[in-house]
């Protein structure tokens, strides 16, 4: 309704008035006359009082792109607003947004301000505010304009990065300036023997306590420092269990997507290199980086993934562009053949690959409602007993399991994965 | 019903109670100059009261509003007393309680600057109750007082509503 209506209430004003002072004169009674001279004033500010333009609302968020959990205003922009005195705004509910007041509705006075309302998303992925209605009111409340429909704004909703920290340095980094310590000999801090001098040395480098005393020149050598690319393979295949959001409980999707944002900061920060590969309908990839640039682009990346199977005749064609000395890091709750085997073929190749098992202990496959409760269990205790196979036969392989808690996780397994990188192997190509 | 009442903020509880009891407080102001009024009398203004705080924007809150108006019409006495001015004052606060309790839906917070806008004017609006009380009285004691002072306060009244209307005109708005 885009157009001044008038109100409910300037009809009653004005109905109240007519008929009390219509009865004052037939009836000879003036009493309903002073009864009736404040509607007839209120009426009469309200006629005058007839806005003549058009407002125009458009409803704007001060971030669109936030970290979930986090909170920001939902504002409205109005224009044209000559003859507004009151704004009414009405807010549906949407999955996973928290509003603030929680029933979504609030209202003011112009002169005031337009009433914001406070918004919360409680999980990652692209959340899209639900829609709002808009009602303003002219002074003395004599006309409305709308309700009008404002469509909900779209926002992207990072996952919130679980705690996480490793001391373990990355088993073959081979880059080229970073913070992990090399196996080659070259211009870092880390010390790794002391050598006759040749020639290209330079002199800072000569020890002179035992050039003396062996009569010749002799150099320090250290390691060098080498950044490292860790590739993160994110399964997003489907989602077992209920989320509800951030602070409350945790799908599988929910651990993957925060887990992987972990690593992700965590990587970045040390200045590696790292990339990602999502396993699921759409087959998102970002390549290999490095910097908070790079970061935000991975984060919205795992923003906009939404938990899908792949077409029968992809999962023989998956390619993650893993080169040597990249450090492969498969976040799943290792539920899909497709994954299980697509790890097990790049722990074959000679890649150090660790899998994260994100399945939460509690999660369980959501069942449509018409399902019978104890079918559903058993197929899941089915799924369950699936799983316990496909771990076996990745842990047959020599490929490293870790349950996702946190810091941590991933410290005995690349310390171990370093020891064997110094070992002779054979790699499948 | 319980459903609906227990949807209402505590903002909202206070409007309603102001829209039943504004109509009865203006009923019962009448006992002292034109005696109690019936008791299937205040039955239909409570229930017609009660119907309003569940539609605010419906006809039942005029029909309340006019039915204790005509309350006071109800007998021959052409005497104004003064405690009309608590009837008027009462039927002024039922109307804006109900027309602050419009601006949107039973769950919405009453905005106490609102609130406060609106108890300013509504004082200023029983000041014209009070203005025309004091007219009503002044020229109570003219021959043939009640046919003068009312024609000439329905002429007063009439030229403000007409102006209203005028400028209403003159100013037409676009659909949109």
């Amino acid at each position: 309704m885009n157009r001044w209506e008038i109100t409910p209430a300037l009809s009653r004003a004005l109905l109240v008035s007519g008929l009390l002072v219509g009865g004052a004169v037939l009836l000879g009674q003036p009493a309903l006359v002073v009864l009736a001279a404040p509607f007839v004033v209120l009426a009469a500010f309200a006629l005058i009082s007839r806005p003549t333009s058009a407002p125009v609302v458009r409803g704007v968020l001060d971030h669109v792109s936030l970290y979930e959990g986090q909170g920001t205003r939902s504002r409205l922009q109005v224009t044209e607003a000559d003859g507004v005195e009151h704004v009414t705004r009405i807010s549906a509910q949407a999955p996973y947004i928290a509003l603030h007041p929680a029933s979504g509705r609030v209202s003011g006075l112009l002169s005031a301000g337009v009433p914001a309302l406070e918004v919360s998303p409680r999980r990652w992925g692209r959340r899209t505010l639900g829609e709002e209605k808009v009602a303003l009111t002219s002074p003395w409340a004599g006309y409305r304009w709308g309700p009008v429909l404002e469509h909900g704004i779209e926002m992207t909703v990072l996952p919130a990065s679980a705690p996480f920290d490793s001391a373990a340095e990355a088993p073959q980094p081979l880059g080229l300036v970073g913070s992990n310590r090399s196996r080659r000999v070259g211009d870092g801090t880390e010390f790794a023997g002391i050598r006759p001098f040749q020639s290209g040395d330079r002199l800072r480098r000569i020890n002179w306590r035992v050039s003396l005393r062996t009569g010749d020149l002799h150099v320090v050598t250290s390691r060098g420092e080498e950044d490292s690319g860790v590739l993160l393979v994110v399964d997003a295949l489907s989602d077992f269990g209920r989320s509800g959001g951030v602070g409350a409980g945790a799908s599988s999707l929910d651990v993957t997507m925060r887990a992987a944002s972990a690593l992700a900061e965590h990587f970045t920060r040390n200045g590696d290199r790292v990339a990602l590969r999502v396993i699921g309908g759409a087959w998102e990839t970002v390549g290999y980086g490095a910097g908070q640039r790079h970061l935000r682009q991975i984060l919205g990346r795992l923003a906009g993934v939404r938990p899908a199977r792949l077409r029968d005749d992809a999962t023989e064609r998956l390619r993650f562009g893993a080169t040597a000395g990249t450090v492969v890091i498969v976040l799943s709750p290792l539920l899909a053949d497709a994954v299980v085997t697509a790890a097990a073929s790049l722990h074959r190749r000679g890649l150090p690959l660790i899998a994260v098992d994100t399945l939460p202990d509690e999660a369980a496959a959501l069942a449509p409602e018409d399902t019978d409760g104890q079918v559903a269990d058993l197929a899941w205790r089915l799924r369950r007993t699936e799983r316990e196979h496909l771990l076996t036969a990745l842990a047959r392989q020599g490929c490293p399991v870790v349950q996702w808690r946190g810091p941590g996780t991933l410290d005995d397994v690349l310390h171990r994965l370093a020891r064997r990188a110094q070992l002779p192997q054979v790699r499948v190509r | 019903m319980i459903s609906i009442w227990r949807s209402w903020t505590a903002g909202q509880w206070v409007l309603r109670v102001v829209m039943v009891a504004g109509p009865l407080v203006a009923l019962f102001a009448r006992t002292p100059s034109l005696g109690a009024p019936p008791a299937w009398g205040v039955l239909i203004v409570l229930v017609l009261g009660v119907g309003w705080t569940l539609l605010p924007e419906s006809v039942v809150g005029a029909v309340a509003l006019l039915a204790v108006g005509f309350s006071w019409a109800s007998s021959d006495t052409t005497e104004v007393s003064v405690w009309v001015l608590v009837a008027a004052s009462g039927l002024l606060a039922a109307h804006l309680a109900a027309l602050v309790a419009s601006y949107g839906p039973p769950r919405l917070p009453v905005d106490p600057g609102v609130t406060r806008l609106w108890a300013l004017r509504g004082a200023g609006l029983s000041g014209t109750a009070a203005a025309v009380w004091l007219v009503a009285r002044a020229v109570a004691d003219l021959p043939d007082s009640p046919t003068i002072w009312i024609l000439g306060l329905v002429v007063a009244l009439s030229v403000v509503v007409v102006a209203a209307g005028a400028i209403q005109v003159a100013s037409p708005q676009e659909d949109r």
